[in-house]
């Protein structure tokens, strides 16, 4: 008797896995392949790409892990490596912070490892943009985005009203220490195609002190939400009168979740938060 | 008088002159450098960026660096004596660790970005009080503290705090372990005129009440058993100490992050150069260790202008490499 209810409760068990893994395989037709993402922004470029169901596996920092925890395979920086096996991806997208013996484990294991290189520029974010549509079958999807992201900053550069003399802009991207962005980052683009000079070229190391800022005395100090902190520094910046951008009150917090994502529509909506500040 | 007053007071004086000169220094020296005769004018004329850099920037660091190197000395130099171990000073007890582990709690929990950055010193501050707490509670033996006790639990709670840190890093955002890990470094980057206030307050009070247990830490030295039988109370007076000295380092800590070794660096090397008389050596440390926090502060500013180095990491290479080449120099002198 009670080996048949053993049997009875394993079959029950076994029946409910094969029903969960239909479950799991309703979004993904035949052909799509199977993705993981290690990058948030790769994920959130895939979900613009409309492959959202196609993700089969996801870090916690990724949005679409806060929808359903059960694409969760690591953290920012470790992997489950095994969730990934099991997961059977058919690619696999890695940045610089995922070790290097992960992606060689992947590798070995004859999954296909895509590591997102490192974006100093509009241009490269379009580009990889462009090689991510590729990769899972959007080419023209990311065509489309690209080309209207790209008309909508040439009408808003087509604005600018800073004709005889760049201003200077301070970028605050960290508090405690003071990080301002660096020339040869997408960032740095930001300040350019709006028309702005950032203090802080020439220099290779983002942590400046705020000494520097107060010398270079900036125009215009954009800084980044940071949660509250963002508030904290403008408020800091606003106690020295002496500064150019205190006295046009051209201090202004931008949020995070825009300016610091590279992706073709986050950059986009940052350059529009930042001229309707400016022009 | 006698002959070892007139040297205290001339050890002071030195010290006293030497702090001004580094003041002067730590004015000068930055991003822009200005002459003797140009800091005068900026001061006198008080307005100008120039003043706003000398005023609003430069000079809460100095005063910042004051304090906290001389709390750290003085903490260094009153847990040594209490211990009566040379190798003690204020992050070997878990007092720092307990600090650093509430910092980076607060950092994982995101309640800096969501309470403010004051948040963090807050937390470093309970974290230190809770390490202090622990310590002594545990280490209490039929009400009498157990010295020996304090220390190995104090050792351990530096370990268990430095692997809970390591934990939380592991499993923390990549925006937040760039946090701790600048957090960690230590930085006299301060812009709450009021916290700069309450540390010099603190720091101070913390030199004046400890100089009161002078003569006490100079009766410690001989042991236990021959503190009591020249009337010290040595229960009260090492659980009196050991709180003076886990405020100071907790609040220091909890400002500034963990700038390391000056409490170990600062003491020894006075005492070598001016004996192991505590009614010397503590106002003595709370000015070396002033004096050692400010020059590290200019050259963390200077060495690779416009970027900064952390001052933990500036204290800790030169002041290691000092203290090595004194200590290899000259006869210890036996505390």
């Amino acid at each position: 008797m009670d080996k048949w209810i053993l049997i009875f409760f394993a079959t029950i068990c076994i029946a409910s896995c094969t029903n969960s893994e239909k479950k799991e395989q309703i979004g993904l037709k035949k052909n799509d392949i199977r993705i993981v993402s290690l990058v948030p922004s790769i994920t959130t470029e895939l979900v613009s790409l409309g492959v959202r169901d196609q993700i089969v596996g996801a870090t916690s920092y990724c949005d679409i892990t806060k929808q359903d925890k059960k694409l969760i395979v690591g953290s920012a920086t470790e992997v489950n490596i095994e969730k990934i096996l099991v997961l059977k991806p058919d690619i696999v997208f890695a940045y610089e912070l995922n070790s290097e013996k992960t992606i060689q484990t992947l590798r070995n294991n004859k999954i296909n490892v895509v590591i997102l290189e490192k974006l100093e520029s509009f241009d490269d974010i379009c580009n990889h943009f462009l090689k991510l549509g590729e990769y899972v079958g959007k080419k023209n999807t990311a065509h489309i985005i690209i080309r209207n992201c790209r008309n909508k900053i040439d009408s808003m550069v087509n604005k600018i009203s800073f004709k005889k003399q760049k201003p200077k802009m301070f970028f605050q991207i960290g508090a405690n220490p003071i990080f301002t962005v660096l020339p040869k980052t997408y960032m740095q683009d930001l300040i350019l195609l709006s028309g702005c000079e950032n203090i802080a070229n020439g220099l290779e190391h983002g942590s400046v002190t705020r000494e520097f800022v107060l010398k270079s005395n900036p125009d215009i100090i954009f800084v980044t939400t940071m949660g509250i902190m963002g508030m904290d520094e403008k408020k800091n910046w606003e106690k020295f009168t002496e500064l150019n951008a205190v006295k046009t009150r051209r201090i202004f917090i931008i949020e995070s979740e825009f300016a610091c994502i590279p992706t073709v529509l986050a950059f986009t909506k940052s350059l529009e938060i930042i001229f309707e500040k400016l022009h | 008088m006698q002959k070892k007053y007139i040297n205290w007071i001339l050890i002071l004086v030195t010290l006293l002159v030497g702090l001004v000169f580094t003041i002067i220094l730590a004015l000068c020296v930055g991003e822009q450098n200005y002459t003797l005769a140009e800091l005068t004018k900026i001061i006198y004329i008080k307005t100008g960026m120039d003043y706003t850099i000398i005023s609003e920037i430069r000079l809460p660091r100095i005063i910042l660096g004051l304090s906290i190197g001389g709390a750290l000395s003085i903490s260094g130099l009153i847990l040594q004596g209490v211990y009566r171990n040379p190798l003690v000073e204020p992050y070997t007890l878990g007092i720092s660790g307990g600090a650093a582990l509430g910092v980076v709690i607060a950092i994982f929990f995101n309640l800096n970005t969501t309470m403010g950055s004051l948040f963090l010193t807050f937390s470093g501050f309970i974290g230190s009080i809770s390490a202090t707490f622990l310590v002594y509670f545990l280490s209490l033996r039929k009400r009498h503290l157990d010295v020996n006790k304090m220390l190995l639990i104090g050792v351990m709670i530096s370990f268990i705090s430095s692997s809970m840190i390591m934990l939380l890093m592991s499993i923390t955002t990549k925006e937040n372990i760039n946090s701790i890990l600048f957090w960690t470094m230590g930085s006299l980057d301060e812009t709450n005129k009021y916290m700069i206030k309450s540390v010099w307050i603190v720091s101070f009070l913390g030199l004046l009440l400890s100089y009161l247990f002078a003569n006490t830490l100079n009766a410690l030295k001989l042991g236990m058993t021959s503190a009591k039988h020249l009337g010290i109370d040595t229960g009260k007076s090492i659980a009196i100490l050991f709180i003076i000295a886990s405020i100071l380092t907790g609040m220091s800590v909890s400002v500034a992050g963990v700038i390391g070794f000056v409490g170990l660096i600062i003491p020894h090397t006075l005492r070598i150069i001016i004996g192991s008389d505590h009614r010397i050596l503590i106002p003595a440390s709370f000015l070396g260790g002033g004096i050692f926090i400010i020059l590290c502060d200019v050259i963390s500013r200077k060495v690779i202008s416009p970027n900064q180095l952390p001052i933990g990491v500036i204290s800790g290479i030169i002041g290691g490499f000092v203290f090595i080449f004194l200590i290899s120099r000259t006869k210890v002198k036996t505390m």
